[in-house]
């Protein structure tokens, strides 16, 4: 008997236990496999580019594509190490100051970021992401009216910037210039037809703002039709139907 | 006499029933949240499945969704965004239902993914989770009916107990990120499995997130390159939710990155980010218990907050080699491991200050550091040398600043005089290298980068290196053309070619 209940115990410990090591070597499988795709590989190749640099330019330019990639990734501890590094290696670069600023905005030190970005657009005046990036950091800081300058400069210097028309419209909208905000908002789907964000957006403006029912109907339909499967589907049915709308 | 025997057995098994339903676990079950387009029917198969499995069980006591359907209205109202997630709250006795079951079925490739869990009514705190990826639909709702089926009140209240001094944690959102094409989206499917692993894998209090997902209002406008709404943390904070988790999932062509982020609602600062690639997207479930691991240990001392204060001016903090951040009004909040760590304190005009410190999170929980002014009298002797001619006394003078002073501004400018007399007076130019080297090695600010670029390759040349000093000459133009020493080089590069 001891030994059947001896026998069962040690099986069901292997069995916990498998179960944690299958979890784990599942982690373990994935990360290993994704180290050898696409942007990852890509990231692995830079980083033996960087160990081999000749120089600090080289350094600077290769930790600046490193960050650049996980930047793309959303990886903002790695973003901000390669950042660092290529500022360390040479300060006087746009694109380091640029993405250095970012991952400070990403991790929310926002002062950080206006410092950064800051150089990053003196180093390069007509750098529109710089400017875009910065009015995000000026909106974090509650200050609109300088936010809304910097992302109209960021338009201005890059005209297919369809991300600054829909912030910029956003505070328009805040600061009551509804004119304006349907304005940017339209243009940012004129400029990039499926960016689903304006739709969605320029239905709400229509619907609490600008108190046109059919309008907003139909942006919010045509939301749902650029993002046939968004996960906030439902959500935007039940406005539709509440504004005597047909799906 | 019999009458009254018979009495007494009535009010006894009166009263055992009674007590037996004060043990047992009241429960409803919520319309679970169904993902998959084209399988509709299949909340409502769970729904009976369940009830069909818990009917039987004396420690569950079980009541129809239909006996609370006011109730489950408001969920919907809620879920859609046209009711305040706080009307949820507090309702149990009324509805006389301890506890709420909800759940959400969706699909990866072929698998399905089911995710149930048990809410106190009164709080919307998760008590119980299971979370499961199964090829057959109705095998995975027994084997959850099972398992609930296993649980009573004493478990849960042990679970309650263990959590209790926990700060508690709210799952906000899970981005898909804009630029992702639409076909590819996990995060709703994500956020349920990693709520149902916190929930069953760590000992932190974890709030549903089909409540805390809807309490920000829906009918806001979507900033892009912005993660969050300003406000998320205020509202956090009134709910009593102490730390939120954020995310965004990005589909790329061949594999998928998840980036998570712990918000303190309280100090609105991020206490942790991470990031994780996976490359087949039905391993997210153990993704999922991963990252819940992580988060988990990051909540629970084993990474955590350092505030470094310096004293008596702001400085610049280096932690392991790497640039911390700056002291703003001298203080500096910084998240780090626990374990041993390099802390260095530099300002301009003060020593460099080193020390080694073993964090302990919550225990350590701040230090203090004394920078000490740098005395200048070795760099004013060196001056002094310098200027009667005396340059070996003079070297050994700025190697003493330097020695004393560490890798600071003033260290660079004793570095780069020094190097200047090595190559112009003492004619030690081995030596010259190595200290222009050095300099350049501290990546002092550009001006005195140039101005060491440019000390370099004087040396070379001197050294009779043309090939070097050419080299360092064509770097210092490219890189730095507007400052003094790039025009000097200038001169000299025009000078060596045309010999």
């Amino acid at each position: 008997m001891k030994k059947i209940i001896l026998l069962l115990l040690i099986s069901f410990l292997t069995f916990s236990c498998n179960k944690k090591q299958d979890e784990s070597a599942i982690v373990n499988q994935e990360t290993d496999a994704a180290n050898r795709v696409g942007i990852n590989k890509e990231i692995i190749m830079l980083k033996e580019q960087l160990i081999k640099a000749p120089n600090d330019f080289e350094r600077a330019v290769t930790s600046n594509k490193i960050a650049e990639l996980e930047a793309l990734k959303g990886n903002v501890t790695s973003m901000l190490e390669y950042s660092q590094k290529a500022v360390k290696y040479q300060p006087n670069l746009y694109k380091s100051r640029y993405l250095l600023g970012k991952s400070y905005n990403e991790l929310g030190r926002y002062q950080d970021a206006i410092k950064e970005l800051e150089e990053s657009i003196q180093l390069k005046s007509d750098f529109a992401p710089a400017h875009f990036e910065l009015g995000n950091s000026l909106y974090k800081m509650y200050n609109y009216p300088k936010a809304i300058e910097e992302y109209l400069v960021s338009i201005k210097f890059d005209p297919t910037l369809y991300m600054a028309m829909n912030n910029v419209a956003l505070l328009y909208a805040e600061t009551r210039k509804h004119a304006e905000a349907e304005q940017f908002l339209k243009k940012a789907i004129e400029v990039k037809p499926d960016f689903a964000p304006a739709y969605k957006n320029l239905g709400i403006l229509y619907e609490t703002r600008l108190k046109n029912k059919q309008s907003a109907i139909e942006y919010y339909t045509r939301y749902l039709k650029v993002r046939p499967n968004a996960p906030d589907r439902k959500v935007v049915e039940s406005w539709i139907r509440a504004l005597g709308g047909n799906l | 006499m019999k009458k009254i025997n018979f009495s007494s057995i009535i009010i006894a098994i009166v009263c055992s029933i009674v007590i037996a339903q004060e043990d047992s676990l009241k429960v409803s079950i919520a319309p679970f949240d169904n993902t998959i387009a084209n399988e509709q029917q299949l909340s409502q198969t769970a729904t009976t499945l369940l009830m069909q499995s818990l009917s039987n069980n004396t420690k569950i006591m079980v009541r129809s969704p239909e006996a609370i359907q006011n109730y489950i209205n408001m969920l919907e109202k809620v879920q859609l965004g046209i009711e305040d997630p706080a009307v949820l709250k507090g309702k149990g006795s009324s509805l006389h239902v301890d506890y709420l079951m909800v759940g959400t079925i969706g699909k990866i490739a072929d698998s399905y993914e089911l995710d149930t869990r048990l809410v106190d009514i009164n709080t919307w705190q998760i008590v119980s989770s299971n979370g499961m990826q199964t090829g057959s639909f109705q095998d995975g709702i027994n084997t959850i009916a099972k398992r609930i089926a296993s649980l009573d009140m004493n478990t849960i209240i042990q679970y309650k107990e263990a959590s209790k001094d926990k700060s508690t944690v709210g799952i906000h959102e899970f981005r898909e990120y804009y630029e992702n094409p639409p076909h590819a989206l996990y995060c709703a499917t994500f956020m349920e499995m990693l709520t149902s692993a916190l929930a069953n894998k760590t000992s932190t209090p974890i709030i549903e997130n089909k409540f805390t997902s809807r309490l920000l209002e829906e009918k806001s406008f979507e900033m892009t390159g912005i993660i969050e709404n300003s406000k998320a943390d205020q509202i956090f904070a009134i709910q009593g939710i102490v730390n939120r988790i954020i995310g965004d999932i990005r589909v790329f062509p061949d594999m998928i990155t998840v980036n998570y982020k712990v918000v303190n609602t309280n100090s609105q600062s991020i206490i942790f980010t991470g990031s994780i690639d996976v490359v087949n997207p039905t391993a997210l479930r153990a993704i999922s218990a991963h990252v819940a691991k992580i988060i988990d240990d990051a909540l629970n001392n084993k990474i955590g907050n350092l505030t470094i204060n310096t004293t008596p001016v702001d400085a610049e903090i280096y932690i392991d080699d790497t640039f911390a951040g700056t002291t703003k009004n001298k203080r500096l909040m910084v998240i780090l491991q626990k374990g041993n760590h390099t802390i260095t304190a530099k300002a301009n005009g003060f020593k460099a200050f080193t020390c080694q410190s073993n964090f302990e999170p919550r225990k350590t929980t701040e230090i203090i550091i004394k920078l000490e002014r740098i005395t200048e009298r070795y760099l004013q002797e060196a001056f002094v040398f310098e200027s009667q001619g005396k340059f070996d006394r003079a070297v050994e003078k700025y190697e003493q600043f330097v020695k004393e002073t560490g890798n600071t501004q003033e260290a660079n400018v004793a570095l780069y005089r020094m190097g200047h007399i090595l190559l112009n007076n003492l004619k030690d130019y081995n030596k010259a290298k190595d200290v222009f080297t050095s300099l350049l090695n501290n990546y002092p600010e550009a001006f005195i980068r140039a101005e060491g670029y440019f000390g370099l390759a004087q040396t070379y040349l001197a050294m009779g290196n043309k090939e070097q000093a050419k080299s360092t000459i064509n770097y210092l133009l490219e890189y730095y053309p507007e400052f003094n020493a790039a025009i000097e080089a200038k001169a000299i590069i025009k000078t060596f070619e045309l010999k």
